[in-house]
């Protein structure tokens, strides 16, 4: 460095000085770091390496799938004899190890209607001797079943095979390929739908709390301070209680023989009771009731902060009252409100309690469905797609709420 | 009623009472008229009533008792925002998501003024607070003294007779403060509208009213014109508010009804001039201005003289201020000018302390707030 006022054991000293400092802070930064590194980045890695990394097929029979490497599918002809031993070795191998049931359900869902081919097959060759298969496996396996002498069904095992694949996308996307390769939309369509069915639900539920939090958040700014905590305590109140025990009472009050069919029947509103339970508007109404504070708390710091003299300024220029209010005190809100929107909907698009207990199928949302491929389908790797393409949507929201409005505006407390 | 009577009592305020609670006042009995073109301060410290006042007449607190007239009409049911008065806030209360010429517009706008109108209006506001070039920033990019000459110009743009100000110039640092006392002198001046300014600051109120409202615990001491306020205060606590003050206590020997003598705690016999002198026999005040006390010597000498122990002097640049102490304890302060006559005086030593019968203003003992039990 070439500056004259300081000498070089000077400017050694200053640098030491500074990244000590920087160690310091880095030291205080580590635990935190880690946390976050175990806690959210390591899952969320792995799950969108799971959307696309698939080596189910190849950790069964990899020998065979290291084989049909050399093998042309285009080709029009089945894979050579050696190949065709070499899986019915594996075969039998699997059969033993129980593990045959797996690879046919993995077959199956590349290839529907291979499931009992399989496990019928691999019960056959697991009767022959293992030196035996590795002559004449493939004459057992045209012997078992002539379906083995199709060359879909080798396409679909080498398809299956392959550890990385951008299948489970397509499928989240409602998309599929042709058996000549092309992308095309699939019959039914689920899960786009399912996702417009979120976004919408989202943006209802934000718009009740908006609606609902606006004017409580401004009396709760504006009241005296003793009236002001006292009803703060109600606003954070369900904060204290289980999120279960919410929803639940939710069930009791909105179900065919719930709190409010009976007192509107008793008081003669209605004859019949109204089916509100396992709707769409069971889920909106319960969301709400959950995500309100998320709304009211960045709105009611931001109010607070604003100075009554602004609005008192608008009035003695000559502003009445409700365009001073709509001029002046609104567009100040705007970052309690933006970041309380912000924060509703996002939690609100990827909610799963509640949709599952109160939303039957009408009130299902995206989340549920990754829930489904979890536990029950036990399809890990469309609910890792269904997932990642969920935090793709957030991050474009997100994305999409900086270019409008600015991240800079947001203001959470 | 004449021209003559409306223009007098412009503002009027007629026995004003205001109580947030319905128990305690804080504001009482407060009645003051304001002459059209008036430059009136109300002066105060905190909690004592001046800013409730200012707010009853913009029209954002109600009036618990009494009657508020602009122009010889009670604006008792006008709406703040049909009142037409302009109002400077403390912290200026710009509009932040709007630029400068967009507050500056508002007023105008919501007056639904053709935008041409509007356009040359603006540009004569900025031009008037020397602002020109920065009706496209915002708020947030002024510094504090560009803010509050907006806030001015804003408050005078739509060109309303009486124009509010709470403590407008609170926020800025002591030059800025000084520079912008002179502008608000100066667009007084110029445009010719009522003031009705708030301060704690008396140097603030005493340089630019033609009058001052001192208030007190929700009472008006006194209003009269700052040179009045300064030379013949009401009573102690004006004399003490308002600049600085020596105070001696004494005892009313007798009383002409001019002047009245005193006796002090050493049966030193003074004579001051009867301001607000108690009967004869009652304990009182003498209050006198560090300015007005001298220490005698070099053939100064005047009508009262007292001596008092001298403790430390305290350099300040143009003058120097001594202090003494009386034999009764009581602190005593003089002002002397920085020049060559300044005396040197030695710690501990007994000084010879004199003043003009005339400079002297014997005033009231002020109500104790604690009073102390004799042992």
């Amino acid at each position: 460095m070439s500056n004259p006022e300081l000498t070089p054991d000077e400017i050694k000293q200053a640098d030491h000085n500074r990244r000590r400092s920087k160690l310091l802070a880095t030291l205080f930064v580590i635990p935190l770091l880690l946390f976050i590194f175990v806690t959210f980045v390591a899952p969320i890695g792995t799950m969108l390496y799971r959307s696309f990394y698939h080596p189910t097929v190849y950790e069964l029979i990899p020998n065979t799938l290291d084989a049909l490497d050399d093998w042309s599918e285009d080709g029009g002809e089945l894979p050579p004899n050696p190949t065709l031993n070499t899986f019915a070795v594996e075969l039998k191998s699997l059969f033993e190890e129980r593990l045959s049931g797996k690879l046919a359900e993995e077959i199956n869902r590349a290839l529907p209607g291979s499931s009992s081919l399989i496990k019928s097959t691999a019960r056959q060759v697991s009767r022959a001797d293992t030196a035996e298969l590795e002559i004449s496996g493939a004459a057992l396996l045209f012997d078992t079943n002539s379906k083995w002498q199709q060359i879909e069904l080798w396409q679909a095992i080498k398809k299956a095979g392959s550890v990385f694949t951008a299948d489970y996308y397509l499928t989240a996307l409602d998309l599929e390929r042709d058996p000549s390769g092309e992308i095309v939309q699939r019959g039914t369509q689920i899960y786009l739908d399912l996702y417009w069915k979120s976004l919408k639900i989202a943006f209802y539920i934000t718009l009740l709390t908006a609606l609902i939090g606006f004017p409580l958040a401004w009396y709760l700014a504006n009241a005296p301070t003793r009236v002001a905590n006292t009803l703060m305590i109600f606003v954070l109140l369900p904060f204290w209680t289980s999120l279960l025990v919410r929803t639940t009472s939710w069930i009791a009050l909105l179900q065919t023989n719930g709190v409010v069919n009976s007192t509107l029947q008793s008081l003669h509103i209605i004859s019949e009771p109204l089916e509100m339970m396992y709707t769409q508007f069971a889920t909106v109404i319960a969301m709400t009731h959950i995500l309100l504070p998320f709304m009211i708390l960045p709105l009611y710091s931001v109010m607070k902060g604003i100075d009554p003299s602004y609005f008192r300024a608008a009035l003695s220029l000559g502003a009445k009252p409700i365009p001073a209010f709509i001029r002046i005190y609104l567009p100040m809100t705007v970052p309690g409100f933006s970041a309380g929107a912000l924060l509703v909907f996002i939690i609100s698009i990827g909610y799963y309690i509640t949709p599952a207990l109160v939303g039957g199928t009408e009130g299902q949302m995206i989340s549920n469905l990754i829930a489904f491929h979890m536990q029950s389908s036990n399809n890990w790797e469309l609910a890792a797609a269904l997932g990642s393409l969920l935090l793709l949507l957030i991050t474009l929201l997100y994305w999409l709420y900086d270019r409008l409005v600015g991240i800079s505006n947001l203001k959470l407390g | 009623m004449s021209t003559h009577d409306i223009n007098d009592q412009y503002v009027r305020f007629i026995n004003v009472k205001k109580s947030y609670d319905q128990r305690s006042l804080v504001v009482k009995d407060f009645s003051l008229d304001i002459r059209k073109g008036e430059f009136v301060t109300l002066l105060g410290p905190s909690g004592s009533g001046k800013t409730t006042c200012l707010m009853m007449l913009a029209g954002f607190e109600d009036v618990t008792s009494g009657t508020i007239q602009i122009n010889g009409k009670s604006v008792q049911d006008v709406a703040p925002y049909h009142r037409n008065i302009g109002m400077v806030f403390q912290h200026y209360a710009l509009f932040p998501h709007m630029t400068i010429s967009e507050n500056l517009a508002y007023p105008l706008k919501v007056r639904k003024l053709p935008a041409r109108d509007v356009k040359q209006k603006v540009k004569d506001a900025l031009a008037l607070v020397e602002l020109d070039a920065f009706g496209g920033r915002y708020p947030g990019q002024l510094s504090g003294g560009q803010k509050q000459r907006v806030a001015l110009a804003r408050s005078l743009i739509f060109e309303p007779s009486i124009v509010l100000m709470d403590e407008p110039l609170g926020a800025l640092d002591k030059n800025l403060r000084e520079h912008m006392q002179y502008e608000i002198k100066r667009l007084h001046e110029q445009l010719g509208f009522t003031a009705i300014y708030v301060t704690h600051d008396q140097t603030e109120a005493l340089t630019m009213s033609d009058r001052i409202a001192v208030f007190n615990d929700g009472v008006v001491q006194q209003c009269a014109p700052p040179s009045a306020l300064y030379e013949t205060p009401a009573n102690s606590f004006v004399a003490d508010f308002i600049g600085e003050n020596n105070h001696i206590n004494g005892k009313v020997e007798s009383n002409d009804g001019k002047i009245a003598e005193i006796s002090l705690s050493r049966g030193d016999r003074v004579r001051a001039l009867d301001i607000n002198c108690p009967p004869v026999g009652e304990p009182c005040i003498l209050s006198v201005r560090p300015e007005n006390l001298f220490i005698a010597g070099n053939g100064r000498e005047y009508d009262n003289v007292i001596s008092a122990e001298f403790i430390t002097r305290l350099y300040v640049g143009d003058s120097i201020r001594y202090f003494f102490k009386m034999s009764d304890g009581a602190e005593l302060m003089v002002k002397v000018l920085n020049d060559q006559d300044a005396p040197v005086i030695e710690a501990g030593s007994q000084t010879r302390l004199t003043w003009a019968t005339e400079r002297g203003l014997a005033l009231d003992k002020p109500a104790e707030k604690n009073p102390v039990k004799a042992a």
